[in-house]
C-alpha cells in the first residue's frame, strides 16, 4: 500500500482543463519528480495535494486517510513555495518555529527543534536574522526549514530552487537530496528542469497539457522514453519519422529519408508512421567502410567537456555528441561515416 | 549617465523658490515683533506664538480639528481593511463598481458635499453635531485610506498566507499573525494620510460647522476673511512646523513618496 | 503563482457592508437630497416652495451674472491647467534625472506641500501679494508698479495662487508616468542618432503624454471646484462657482439656487473627469495597457 495516492484527479477552469485524470501512487519516503513545461499543470497539481486549490473530481489520499476535503491547515504537509514565501516581519528563528507554535508545541522543545533543524540547512548563525538580510539561497534554506520543522508526512516543492543562480542551484540540489534521504521525507517536486528531476528524483512523472504521460524512474525514462515529447523534453535527441518495410526476427526494418535503419523489434502492433528517437551520445564515428550510413558534417559546437555537431544524412539531419577526449576531432564539410548499436533505437509513439 | 543642464538646473531653483516662497514668508513674519504684518528686521520675537495660547476660540478649535480627524481616519481605516480584502481577494459580480462607488467621493467637489451634507442634516435635525462633523469626515477622507490599504493589500505575498495555513494555522492566526503585519505598513500610511486631509478640511467643513464645532481651517478662514493678523501666521507657521514633523514619520512607517502619490 | 480569486458573493459584501451602509447613508441620501432641493422653488419670505420646477436652471443658465461666475472659474482652471503643465511636466522631468538623495529631498520638498492646509499656503500668498506684500514692495522698489498696486483680489494672483496649491499634483502625474518610461529607450533614441530635443519631443514626451492628461484633469476639476483660495485671494468681488454656492447658502440663504449651482458644478466636474478618462483610455489604452 503506498503512501500518497492520487486517483483521477482531474481541475478544470471554466472548459479549460488544467490537470486531466492524475493517477499517481507515491511509496512513502519516496522523491517524486513532477517535470513538463511551463502551463502543463504542476503547480495545480501540487496545489490540490496542499489543499489550496479544490479538484473538479477525484481524491487525495495520505496514509491510508482521504484528505480531499481536508483544509490546508490540517493536512500536515511541508511546503516550500518558488517565491518562498517567507514572512517578512519574523526572523529566521520566528519563520521556523511558528509551525510548531501552531501545533502547541512546547516552547522548550519547539527552541530545540528549531536548532536542530537550522543546523541541518546550515544556519545556526542566521537564526536572528530577518529574510531580507538573507540571500537567495539562504532565504530558500529558511523555507526549507520552516517546512521539515515540522516534520510533514509529505513534503511538497514547487521549483523551489528556479530562483537560484546556475552553480548555487547545483549544489543546493545536492544538499536537498541528502536532507530528503536522512529524513526519509516522501517528496514531491516540481520542476520545469529535466537535470534537475533526473539529479534527484527516485521516480519522474512527466506531465504534457495537463495529462501525466509517463512515470518512471530517472534512467528509464531516459533510455526508454515512451512518446516523442518525453524524448524530447528529458534530454536532447534525434527525432525520426519513418514507414515499416519490413518485420522480421525481432527486427524491424524502418525507411526514413533515403535509408533504411534496422530497429530491435519492441512488440507493439504498428500502423501509420514509426517514430524513432536515438539520443545523440548514442551515434558514434565511424570509417566509412565499416559505417550504417554516411553524414556529412554541417557544424561542429564546442561546449567544453563535449562537442556537438550537427549531421546532414540520407535519413534527415542528426545531432550528434561526442566527449573531449583530448583526440583529433573532425571537422566541418567533413565526410564522415556513422554507427550505433541498433538496440539504442526507440520506437516511440508520436505527438497526439 | 543622465544629467541636468544648467538651464535646467535655474528652472528647477525658481521652481522651488516658488513652491517655498508663501510658506517662508509666512515663517518668517511669525516672528514679527510688530502688532501688523511685517518681516521681522528687528529681530525675532515670540510674541505672535505666546499669544496663540491666550486666544482660546483657536485653541478649541485645534481640539476640535483633533478629535474629528482621529475619529474619522480611524473609522476611514476600520471600514477601509475588510472592503479592501472583498476587492483584492475575490472575484464578484459589481466589484468594479463597488470600488468605484467607494472611490467617488474623490470626484465630487467639497462645495457640493458641504451644500448637501448641511442639506442632509438640517432635514434630520442634527446640524453641528460633533458625530455629524466625524461621519462626513470619513467620507471625504476614506477614498485616500482605501487606495493605500488596497495598494498594500494587493503587494501582499499570499504565497506568506498559504505558507502560514500549510503549517497548521487557522484562518483567524492567519489573519493576525501574518495578514495584518504584512499589511500595516499601508494601513498606517492610511490613518496618517486620512487624519491630516481631515485635519486641513475646509471647503466642506465650513457648511456644516456650528459655533461649538468649529474646526481649525474654518477658525483660520473665518479670521482671514475679516483681518489679515501675525498671529494667524504664527499658527499658520505652528502647523506647517507639525506637518513636516508628521512628513518625517510617514516617511519612517510608510515612504513618504508612496503616500504623497496616494494623494494625487 | 497560479493567483486566482476566491469566489462568492456574499463575504465581500458582507465585509462591504459597513462602508456601504455609511456611503449609502451619508453619500447617498444627501445628494439625491440637493438634486431634489435643486428643483424646489425658492421665495425670500416663504422660504423653499413644495413645487417643483427648473425655474433656478433656468434662472442659472439664462442670468448673465452666473454665466459671467462660470465663465471665470472655467477660465481660471483652464489657465491654471496651462501653466501647471507647462511648469510642472518640466520639473518632474528634472526631478527623474535628479540623483539621490537630492531626487527624493526634492521630491519631499515639491510634493510635501500638497499635505499643508490650504488655507495656511492661500494666507502664504496673500502675505506675498498683498499691498504690503513682499512681492508688491519688490516691484514697487524696482519702480516696476505703482505705490498701492497689489495682485491681492485680482484674477492674476488667483492664478499664481491656484498654481501654487495645485502644480503638485502635475508633478506627481508626470513623474509616475517617467518612472514607468524604460530607461533605456532614452539611450536607443540617443544611439539611433537623435539629438537630446527629439529625443525629449519625439520619444520621451509622447510616453509621459498619460501622465500629462491625467495631471490636467485633475488640476483642472480641483481649480472648477476650488473655493479656499478665491475666496480668500479673489475676495466678494471675484467670485467663482464655489464660493458663489456658498454665498447663496449662507449669505442669501436661497438654498435651492445654491443647490443648483452646486448640481452644476458636479455635472461639469464629472463630465470633465469622464472625458478625459475617455481620451486617455482610447489614445493610449493599445499602447499603454
Ligand atoms: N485560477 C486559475 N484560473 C484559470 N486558469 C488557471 C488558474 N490557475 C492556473 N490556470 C491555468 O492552468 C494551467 C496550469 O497552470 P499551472 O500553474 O499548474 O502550470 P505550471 O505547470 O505550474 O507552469 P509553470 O511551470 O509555468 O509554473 C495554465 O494554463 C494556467 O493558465
Ligand atoms: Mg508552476
Amino acid at each position: 500500500m503506498s503512501f500518497l495516492h492520487l486517483q483521477g484527479l482531474v481541475k478544470k477552469y471554466g472548459d479549460f482543463t488544467a490537470v486531466e485524470k492524475m493517477d499517481i501512487s507515491v511509496e512513502k519516503g519516496e522523491f517524486l519528480s513532477l517535470l513538463g513545461p511551463s502551463g502543463c499543470g504542476k503547480t495545480t497539481t501540487l496545489q490540490m495535494i496542499a489543499g489550496f486549490t479544490v479538484p473538479t473530481e477525484g481524491r487525495i489520499i495520505i496514509d491510508g486517510k482521504d484528505v480531499t476535503e481536508l483544509k490546508p491547515n490540517h493536512r500536515g504537509l511541508g511546503i516550500v513555495f518558488q517565491s518562498y514565501a517567507l514572512f517578512p516581519h519574523m526572523t529566521v528563528a520566528e519563520n521556523v518555529i511558528f509551525g510548531l507554535e501552531m501545533r502547541k508545541v512546547p516552547k522548550k522543545e519547539a527552541r530545540q527543534r528549531v536548532a536542530e533543524v537550522l543546523e541541518l540547512v546550515h544556519l545556526e548563525q542566521f537564526s536572528q536574522r530577518f529574510p531580507k538580510e538573507l540571500s537567495g539561497g539562504q532565504r530558500q534554506r529558511v523555507a526549507l526549514a520552516r517546512a521539515l520543522v515540522i516534520k510533514p508526512n509529505v513534503l511538497l516543492l514547487d521549483e523551489p530552487l528556479s530562483n537560484l543562480d546556475a552553480k548555487l542551484r547545483e549544489d543546493m540540489q545536492i544538499e536537498l537530496r541528502e536532507i530528503q534521504r536522512t529524513l526519509a521525507t516522501t517528496t514531491i517536486l516540481v520542476t520545469h528542469d529535466q537535470s534537475e528531476a533526473l539529479a534527484m528524483s527516485d521516480r519522474i512523472a512527466v506531465m504534457d497539457k495537463g495529462r501525466l504521460v509517463q512515470i518512471d524512474d530517472p534512467l528509464n525514462a531516459y533510455e526508454f522514453p515512451q512518446s516523442t515529447f518525453v524524448s524530447n523534453f528529458l534530454g536532447k535527441t534525434n527525432n525520426l519519422e519513418g514507414t515499416l518495410v519490413g518485420r522480421s526476427d525481432g527486427r524491424m526494418q524502418v525507411r526514413v529519408g533515403d535509408g533504411v535503419l534496422d530497429v530491435r523489434d519492441t512488440g507493439p502492433s504498428v500502423d501509420g508512421p514509426v517514430h524513432l528517437s536515438i539520443r545523440p551520445e548514442k551515434l558514434h564515428f565511424a570509417d566509412i567502410s565499416k559505417a550504417r550510413i554516411t553524414a556529412r558534417i554541417q557544424t561542429r559546437v564546442f561546449l567544453g567537456n563535449h562537442f556537438m555537431f550537427h549531421l546532414d544524412t540520407p535519413v534527415g539531419r542528426l545531432l550528434l555528441t561526442m566527449e573531449n577526449s583530448g583526440d583529433a576531432v573532425k571537422g566541418e564539410n567533413e565526410e564522415v561515416g556513422l554507427t550505433w548499436n541498433p538496440g539504442e533505437i526507440r520506437i516511440v509513439q508520436g505527438d497526439r | 549617465m543622465k544629467t541636468n543642464g544648467t538651464p535646467a538646473l535655474i528652472f528647477h531653483a525658481l521652481f522651488v523658490a516658488f513652491i517655498l516662497a508663501p510658506l517662508i514668508v509666512i515663517c518668517l513674519v511669525a516672528f514679527t515683533d510688530k502688532g501688523y504684518m511685517s518681516l521681522p528686521t528687528d529681530g525675532l520675537s515670540l510674541r505672535w506664538f505666546r499669544a496663540i495660547l491666550e486666544n482660546q476660540d483657536f485653541i478649541d478649535a485645534f481640539w476640535v480639528s483633533l478629535y474629528i480627524a482621529l475619529g474619522s481616519a480611524t473609522i476611514a481605516l476600520v471600514v477601509s481593511v475588510p472592503v479592501a480584502l472583498a476587492v483584492v481577494r475575490y472575484s464578484f459580480p459589481g466589484r468594479e463598481g463597488l470600488t468605484a462607488f467607494f472611490l467617488s467621493p474623490l470626484m465630487i467637489p467639497h462645495v457640493v458635499l458641504g451644500v448637501s451634507f448641511l442639506r442632509f442634516f438640517t432635514e434630520i435635525g442634527f446640524t453641528g453635531t460633533m458625530i455629524g462633523l466625524v461621519l462626513t469626515h470619513v467620507i471625504i477622507v476614506m477614498p485616500y485610506a482605501l487606495r493605500l490599504v488596497l495598494a498594500s493589500t494587493a503587494g501582499l505575498d499570499r504565497d506568506a498566507e498559504k505558507a502560514a495555513s500549510s503549517l497548521g494555522a487557522t484562518g483567524w492566526t492567519v489573519f493576525h499573525r501574518i495578514t495584518v503585519p504584512l499589511i500595516l505598513p499601508g494601513v498606517a500610511g492610511g490613518w496618517v494620510l486620512a487624519f491630516i486631509t481631515s485635519f486641513d478640511e475646509l471647503t466642506m467643513t465650513v457648511f456644516v460647522a456650528s459655533p461649538s464645532t468649529t474646526t481649525l481651517p474654518v477658525r483660520m478662514y473665518h479670521h482671514i476673511a475679516q483681518t489679515v493678523d501675525p498671529l494667524i501666521a504664527s499658527i499658520s507657521a505652528v502647523l506647517i512646523f507639525v506637518t513636516l514633523l508628521l512628513m518625517i514619520v510617514l516617511d519612517r512607517i510608510y515612504g513618504l513618496d508612496k503616500i504623497l502619490i496616494g494623494k494625487g | 503563482m497560479a493567483g486566482g480569486k476566491l469566489k462568492g458573493v456574499l463575504p465581500p459584501y458582507l465585509l462591504s457592508a459597513p462602508a456601504l451602509v455609511l456611503y449609502i447613508a451619508l453619500l447617498g441620501t444627501p445628494m439625491i437630497m440637493t438634486f431634489v432641493l435643486s428643483f424646489h422653488a425658492f421665495d425670500f419670505n416663504k422660504g423653499i416652495l413644495p413645487g417643483f420646477g427648473f425655474s433656478n436652471y433656468w434662472e442659472v443658465l439664462s442670468d448673465s451674472y452666473f454665466h459671467e461666475i462660470f465663465l471665470r472659474t472655467f477660465g481660471l482652471a483652464l489657465i491654471v491647467t496651462v501653466i501647471c503643465v507647462v511648469i510642472g511636466a518640466p520639473e518632474a522631468y528634472v526631478l527623474s534625472r535628479m540623483k539621490n538623495p537630492w531626487r527624493s529631498i526634492f521630491l519631499v520638498v515639491i510634493l510635501g506641500p500638497l499635505l499643508i492646509s490650504v488655507i495656511v499656503r492661500t494666507l502664504g500668498w496673500a502675505l506675498l501679494i498683498g499691498s504690503n506684500g513682499v512681492v508688491s514692495k519688490t516691484l514697487q522698489s524696482m519702480g516696476l508698479i505703482e505705490e498701492g498696486f497689489q495682485l491681492m483680489f485680482t484674477f492674476s494672483g488667483m492664478v499664481i495662487a491656484l498654481v501654487h496649491v495645485l502644480v503638485p499634483f502635475m508633478v506627481i502625474s508626470v513623474w509616475a508616468a517617467l518612472q514607468k518610461l524604460d530607461p533605456a529607450v532614452e539611450h536607443a533614441g540617443m544611439s539611433l542618432g537623435a539629438s537630446q530635443f527629439t529625443v525629449l519631443r519625439r520619444i520621451v514626451f509622447p510616453q509621459v503624454m498619460p501622465g500629462i492628461l491625467s495631471g490636467s484633469m485633475i488640476v483642472f476639476a480641483l481649480t472648477a471646484s476650488a473655493f479656499a483660495t478665491p475666496a480668500i485671494i479673489g475676495g466678494r468681488r471675484l467670485k467663482v462657482v464655489a464660493t458663489t454656492a456658498y454665498d447663496e447658502f449662507l449669505n442669501t440663504l436661497n438654498w435651492p439656487l445654491g443647490a443648483t449651482i452646486a448640481v452644476l458644478l458636479l455635472i461639469a466636474n464629472v463630465l470633465i473627469i469622464f472625458s478625459y478618462n475617455r481620451l486617455i483610455e482610447r489614445k493610449y489604452a493599445q499602447v499603454f495597457g
